[in-house]
């Protein structure tokens, strides 16, 4: 909370608490509460640490209705309408009684936010919560003074509203409103419908801040990832601002770049810029940005590994960023190494870069030697090959340019690291193995060959028309989807039962509709037997032979390409492994053994 | 109704074509399948199939009169037009337009039963299968 309270916001809005003892509102475990009392001390302190920094703070009230129960094995609607995700509990409709006591109950929970010294309160309906679910017409079908047309849909929120401004008096009051809701399919809200809405709040007087969010959970729609350019839902705050008069639009959704978010404001078309994953990935943002250091902000890359582990009752964690919720046991900064070193980092994929910055923040001497003519590892190879937004990944490796520029670490180009280390070297004192993955070739040969998918993505070795790709994992999905997006017919051989394995829950359905729309055949929970002239046979249902035809056969199979690691044994004081070296893995992975090898030297 | 009836053929030769996607489910799984109108209108017949259940009827029609009454897991509905482009679909695996039209929002998909009843009875790999283990707003 100390690294959220110093990030240099001016509101600072605190994560959602459930307003009810019964927990229906309880969207996720670890969820803050704010149904009695006893809590107040706590929310007290929290309201403290904003203002000692400067900023205005804002307790958000938080019942997720439908997503809501996590510990119950049910949920509470304003109608019983099944949900769409399998990970949500059973509706039950509420009934009039317990409608009003739930108004009562937001109303209490928001006189407690400012009894903790809070400036303000904001209710959310975003993403399908409690609010939501009136104002929709998808999960509200009732047929009494809380359902029907527009302006008794709006009722709940209407009674919220009152409830609230008569609990806190003049205090700010945020609602948090969908622009869109991106359920057209399930018969949800129409934007016209949601800007309705929004005017009726405004009209109803006491709301002193809209902000605007997009989509519900279960939405089929990506509204916040990779795949969605940012920007894309700034013609919402347009519409928007339309209706709210003087009260102002607080807006962030999909909105990473805070020199977008100055020309909306000043062009009118928002009040405030709301932000909250780039922030996770560089708490320091706002200040970098502030004293001119945009080059040194950590991009977020719209991976959504924060969300993903959240919504499996995970505490979320970031890519970029390794310290967030470690912040205790690494500090919230690289803390000055006791002892200056002269650090060799072998490889520039992000494991290394990540590790070198780090080491150099704490004084040490850094060099990087890159075997490559250009920095970047897998992370540029993919970043080039992206089939989403390759802005996000390319946004980390320029980072990674600055900071080494920055802290003024060595990088050594087309320096293939070899036995002769000692000799080149001599006053190294640790070497920081940073090689990466290398692609195995290793198959039963029957007449056929096999080609590196990575000198392929590289355009060392270029494919023919017909292509089986060995390994449907996220680098042969990668190899796959791009050469069937150049039109050649693909096929994906892997041995699992489903594509995909080892990639982050948030992007496996980008890649399963890749496959699906570019006609990628996929072989799944195939045994090779060997690869032949004519392509490669494999052990497939019913323990069948089958022959799948291609001209060209790709591995994808990575891994750990450690050899240095022998050679370098007993010539170095110090050696470390880190990243796919070890094993590989992921971005996320590689980032953060980077940087924690880099925090420790 | 012709239309319901209609919709009712098509589910139920897709359903035939595609008893492979349902064999890993437990004994007691119970899927339904609706026409659009059938479903907003909770009026029609609905069917239900019991992928491995042999003392039952493999896919039987049953009255509709609401999802409360329908004794199933989980439901899928679709409006007649698109179950004739699913079921004329020739690429490779129907498996792969159903996992389109899933995604393209044209079938929609509910869940009746809690998160521990889809586990017990296997649907976690029928549901990635297809496209619903990883999906919402936040994950696409």
């Amino acid at each position: 909370m100390q690294v959220i309270a110093a990030t240099g916001c001016g509101i600072i809005t605190n994560q959602g608490a459930y307003p009810d003892p019964r927990g229906e509102g309880k969207a996720y475990y670890r969820q803050i509460a704010l149904y009695d009392d006893k809590f107040i001390p706590q929310f007290a302190k929290i309201a403290a640490l904003i203002h000692e920094n400067g900023g205005v703070a804002i307790q958000q009230i938080l019942h997720a209705g439908r997503y809501g129960g996590i510990d119950l094995g049910y949920c509470v609607q304003p109608s019983e309408i099944p949900q769409t995700l399998p990970h949500f509990r059973p509706p039950r409709e509420m009934s009039k009684a317990e409608i009003r006591l739930t108004v009562k109950e937001h109303a209490a929970a928001a006189r407690r936010s400012i009894q903790a010294g809070f400036d303000g309160v904001e209710v959310t309906s975003f993403m399908g919560y409690f609010m939501a679910n009136f104002l929709s017409k998808f999960t509200n079908k009732r047929t009494d003074e809380y359902g029907g047309p527009v302006e008794k849909r709006a009722r709940f929120m209407v009674e919220i509203i009152k409830e609230i401004k008569e609990a806190i008096g003049d205090r700010p009051l945020c609602l948090r409103l969908n622009g869109a809701e991106l359920m057209d399919e399930f018969g949800g809200n129409t934007e016209e419908e949601c800007l309705e809405m929004i005017r009726i709040a405004v009209e109803t007087g006491g709301v002193d801040m809209i902000s605007l969010v997009v989509g519900w959970q279960e939405s089929r729609i990506s509204s916040i990832g990779r795949d969605v350019k940012p920007g894309h839902w700034n013609y919402l705050a347009k519409n928007a601002k339309k209706v709210t008069g003087n009260v102002p639009i607080a807006f962030g959704v999909r909105l990473p770049d805070a020199a977008m978010a100055d020309e909306l404001i000043a062009g009118g078309v928002i009040d405030f810029f709301e932000i909250c994953r780039p922030l996770l990935a560089d708490p320091q943002r706002l200040h970098k940005y502030a004293a001119g250091r945009e080059a040194e902000i950590k991009p977020c890359i719209g991976c959504l590994l924060c969300l993903s582990r959240l919504f499996r009752d995970l505490p979320y964690l970031c890519t970029s960023n390794p310290v967030l919720g470690h912040e205790v046991e690494l500090g919230a900064e690289p803390e000055e190494a006791p002892l200056k070193k002269k650090v060799a980092v072998i490889g520039s994929g992000p494991a290394g870069l990540e590790c070198a910055i780090t080491a150099a923040q704490r004084g040490h001497a850094v060099i990087v030697l890159e075997k490559e003519d250009q920095i970047g590892g897998q992370l540029r190879l993919m970043a080039e090959h992206d089939l989403a937004n390759k802005e996000d990944l390319f946004d980390l490796l320029r980072y990674y340019r600055a900071m080494l520029g920055k802290l003024g670490v060595e990088v050594k180009l087309n320096a293939a690291v070899g036995p002769n280390f000692r000799k080149l070297y001599p006053d190294v004192d640790a070497v920081v193995l940073a090689t990466g993955a290398k692609i195995s070739t290793d198959y039963p040969l029957a007449g056929g060959q096999v080609a590196d998918g990575l000198d392929v993505l590289r355009g060392k070795t270029q494919a023919g028309e017909k292509v089986a790709v060995l390994g449907g994992g996220k680098v042969g999905l990668y190899i796959a989807e791009n050469l069937a997006g150049k039109g050649k017919q693909v096929m994906i051989i892997e041995s699992e039962q489903h594509l995909a394995g080892d990639v982050m829950p948030t992007a496996k359905w980008r890649h399963i509709s890749l496959v699906k729309n570019l006609g990628i055949e996929a072989f799944t929970g195939a045994r090779i037997k060997e690869i032949c002239e004519a392509g490669v046979l494999i052990i497939y249902k019913n323990n069948e032979t089958v022959l799948v035809e291609a001209d060209t056969v790709i591995s994808s199979r990575r891994d750990a390409d450690s050899s240095l690691l022998d050679t370098l044994e007993f010539a170095v004081d110090e050696l470390h492994c880190i990243g796919d070296a070890v094993k590989p893995r992921g971005l996320y992975q590689a980032i953060h053994e980077g940087y924690r090898l880099g925090a420790k030297l | 109704m012709e239309l319901a009836k209609k919709a009712n053929g098509l589910w139920r030769s897709w359903i035939e074509d595609n008893m492979a996607l349902f064999a890993g489910l437990s004994s007691s799984a119970q899927i339904g399948f609706l026409a659009k109108d059938v479903f907003e209108n909770q009026g029609g017949s609905a069917l239900i199939l019991r992928p491995n259940q042999a003392a039952l009827p493999l896919i039987e029609e049953v009255g509709f009169t609401g999802f409360r009454k329908l004794p199933v897991d989980i439901i899928f509905v679709a409006p007649s037009a698109v179950l004739e482009s699913l079921s004329s679909d020739n690429a490779p695996g129907k498996e792969g337009s159903f996992y389109k039209l899933i995604r393209k929002r044209e079938i929609i998909f509910f869940t009746l039963a809690s998160p521990p009843e889809l586990e017990e009875k296997n649907y976690a790999d029928f549901l990635e299968s297809i496209g619903l283990g990883h999906i919402g707003t936040c994950a696409g």
